[in-house]
């Protein structure tokens, strides 16, 4: 307790301009995680599945970067990095929508039509089998990749901007606008978003909804390969340390209410800055705990809503 | 013709018995993560297991009465799962009939083994387990060659004060942060230094516990950034030191002494090169010290025939695993027979040098006669600063920014 009043005397007394720090960071770690959620949201919302392997599709995509990153500067050693990075990211996205097609095909079709629960624990399984197979596949040494970007520092270095974190969340940024840009604008899309609204109107009105529900999923693939990408070079990677993702991903998509792909960017970003204050006042180690305490207070306050809402029907 | 192919049949197995293809085994068992998140440092421990056995039975084997044994380990996966760890310890002593234990990897594991080898009055020999906890609960059978988690990093602490005091200040004035995993090994290595700094009067400014699944620590270093430690502690495995290497120079943030665990597992200098500069590391071992022993040499001896063998620099955790067998090679011997309270007595006694350290075990089990080494990376290279009698070089502090 004494720590907690401790660490809010520091924020609010002895070094007020540490808010500025931990906003920025939360913002640019958010923007990260709004990418990430916003695939999950994808699936979620066309396909009806939580897909709890958004994680290891992550971490897989950032192995694939670094071994791609990897082979070229040994190729042309004294280059820089981050032009093999950019490179690595096409690389990344296309083995990560390969994979999800794959396992789309081998199980998540199976289990379409099926309850919540079923696809759960299906997606819970691949998971296991995911993260098991990269280890064996990629060992469990940790793995990094450098960007070699510099630290940009403001206010006598009370603030600092990492040139990794910045860079990761431009390119965040840019990878959610190209996808908002497909699903609003492309035939695609279109056949998307009608697939989402209702399955078997859409059938009817002439679209293959099974090779929607394919591609969404392989859509997802590859932006968690971007994403993985993006991990590589800011966070570390290791087999296990997809969780980390998954569980913020879903605690965003709750956050924002299914469908609501404007609230996963906000809800994203609103997230980073809060679990950047939990880790500061009450430890890292309820960091975790405080994003999932997200999860049921937002259910609560929304089965709220709803029951204000009937009684004021009757 | 006939007769002389039956000569010949005759010498290949009287041959096949002066080599003792005929002799008998004592088979060890093991329970090590080969999956799961402890694969890499279980594959040290394996590593380091096999390397010993086949050393003691390219020697001869082990002479135990008047019989000779060949040495060889059954291993199972406990797929980094303290539950499944046990379960494998059950199964290899109730079931294929395993009387002798080696150590699987991480203090957790062990945790979770120990008490069903201690039911059966198996021994055990674990290189992998230096939680202090272990070693509170009367175990008769479970005995460890590595020193205790809680003097992991102790010997930074006293490393602070020292220099403080060349410096011409007064160690009290410090102030420490800290930064360790909330698992039971980080823990313990928190309460020595905890111990140790508030015994010399230092200030504790920051005691953060990092979560298993950590990725991200800058909240952490922010705090450090404004409260300005002397010296900052981190231990969180090899995740917690990549990470802490990353995000402090990424950060901008500087401490003139930084001392952490798993530096060389995490591969700190070939990953982050420059930004991993004169961190201090904690180890169990360096091949750079003088320890010796009969059967691999000296220290550097041994680190040679591991690299031609595997490939690769060993770590220490592969250093102690082999100590670990010569340790029960040596009670065989001395127990004279196979019994396992027999065994159990003849470790409980023991008291040689190895390539690894020195190894005599208190009534608890652990090891007393080996202290800790702490490196520090100068140019790119892992050195050994501390304790003093083994110094290869000066410790940098505090660090340059």
């Amino acid at each position: 307790m004494d720590n907690i009043l401790a660490n809010i005397n520091l924020l609010t007394s002895l070094a007020p301009v540490l808010n500025l720090e931990l906003i920025v960071n939360g913002l640019l770690v958010g923007a990260l995680f709004a990418l990430i959620a916003y695939g999950m949201a994808l699936v979620w919302g066309v396909m009806n599945i939580i897909n709890v392997t958004q994680g290891a599709y992550v971490v897989f995509g950032g192995y694939i970067s670094f071994y791609v990153v990897r082979a070229l500067s040994g190729l042309a050693p004294g280059a820089p990095p981050i032009l093999w990075i950019v490179i690595s990211m096409p690389v990344a996205a296309a083995a990560g929508a390969a994979l999800s097609y794959a396992i789309f095909r081998l199980v998540v079709q199976r289990i379409l039509e099926r309850d919540l629960f079923i696809s759960l624990l299906a997606t819970f399984g691949i998971e296991l089998v995911l993260q098991q197979t990269m280890n064996q596949l990629f060992t469990a040494e940790e793995r990094v990749v450098d960007a070699q970007l510099p630290t940009f520092a403001f206010l006598d270095y009370m603030v600092n901007v990492p040139g990794s974190r910045a860079f990761g969340a431009v390119l965040g940024v840019v990878a959610a606008v190209l996808i908002v840009l497909l699903v609003r604008y492309t035939r695609f899309g279109r056949a998307m978003r009608a697939t989402a609204q209702n399955a078997q109107a859409a059938r009817i009105m002439g679209i293959d909804t099974d090779r929607i529900y394919a591609m969404t999923y392989a859509l997802n693939g590859a932006i968690c390969g971007i994403a993985g990408s993006i991990v590589a070079f800011v966070f570390v990677l290791h087999p296990f340390q997809g969780f980390i993702y998954t569980l913020r991903s879903f605690a965003i998509v709750i956050l924002a209410g299914i469908g609501n792909i404007v609230g996963v960017i906000f809800a994203a970003l609103g997230l980073g800055v809060y679990e950047n204050y939990a880790g500061f006042i009450l430890g890292p180690e309820y960091q975790n705990g405080m994003v999932f305490i997200i999860v049921p207070i937002t259910l609560l306050v929304r089965a709220w809503i709803v029951r204000r809402h009937r009684q004021y029907l009757k | 013709m006939k007769h002389s192919l039956f000569a010949g049949a005759v010498a290949l197995a009287a041959t096949a018995f002066a080599h003792g293809a005929f002799a008998d085994t004592i088979t060890l068992g093991a329970a090590v993560s080969q999956s799961g998140k402890y694969s890499t440092n279980g594959q040290h421990t394996m590593n380091g297991y096999n390397m010993a056995v086949e050393a003691i039975n390219a020697a001869g084997g082990i002479k135990v009465g008047d019989k000779t044994y060949t040495l060889a380990i059954k291993y199972y996966d406990d797929e980094s799962t303290p539950a499944r760890g046990a379960e494998l310890a059950e199964r290899l002593i109730s079931q294929d009939g395993i009387k002798f234990l080696l150590g699987p990897y991480s203090s957790g594991l062990t945790k979770a083994i120990a008490p069903v080898t201690e039911k059966h009055g198996v021994p055990m020999v674990e290189a992998n387990g230096a939680s202090r906890s272990l070693f509170t609960n009367g175990y008769k059978y479970t005995f460890a060659v590595l020193s205790t988690s809680e003097q992991y990093l102790a010997s930074a602490v006293a490393l602070a004060a020292e220099m403080a005091k060349a410096e011409g200040r007064d160690p009290s004035s410090l102030k420490v942060a800290m930064a360790m995993q909330n698992d039971p090994f980080s823990q313990d290595i928190r309460a020595g230094v905890m111990d140790d700094a508030t015994a010399l009067g230092m200030k504790i400014v920051i005691d953060d516990k990092l979560p298993k699944d950590l990725n991200d620590m800058t909240p952490t270093l922010s705090k450090v950034r404004a409260l300005k430690p002397d010296l900052l502690v981190v231990s969180g495995h090899s995740k917690g030191a990549a990470t802490a290497i990353r995000q402090l120079s990424e950060q901008n943030v500087y401490v003139p002494m930084l001392a952490m665990t798993h530096c060389d597992s995490a591969d700190i200098v070939g990953k982050f090169g420059a930004a991993a500069e004169n961190t201090l590391c904690a180890a169990q071992w360096a091949p750079t010290l003088t320890y010796r022993d009969d059967l691999f040499g000296s220290a550097a001896d041994f680190a040679k025939a591991f690299k031609e063998k595997y490939g690769y620099a060993p770590p220490y955790q592969a250093a102690e695993s082999a100590a670990a067998v010569e340790v029960f090679a040596d009670a065989f011997r001395r127990a004279g027979s196979l019994d396992q309270s027999a065994v159990r007595d003849a470790l409980a006694a023991t008291d040689m040098q190895t390539f690894y350290g020195n190894i005599k075990f208190d009534e608890t089990g652990k090891n007393t006669a080996k202290p800790m080494v702490l490196y520090q990376v100068q140019n790119g290279e892992l050195k050994v600063v501390a304790p003093t009698k083994w110094a290869e070089a000066k410790v940098i502090y505090p660090r340059p920014k």
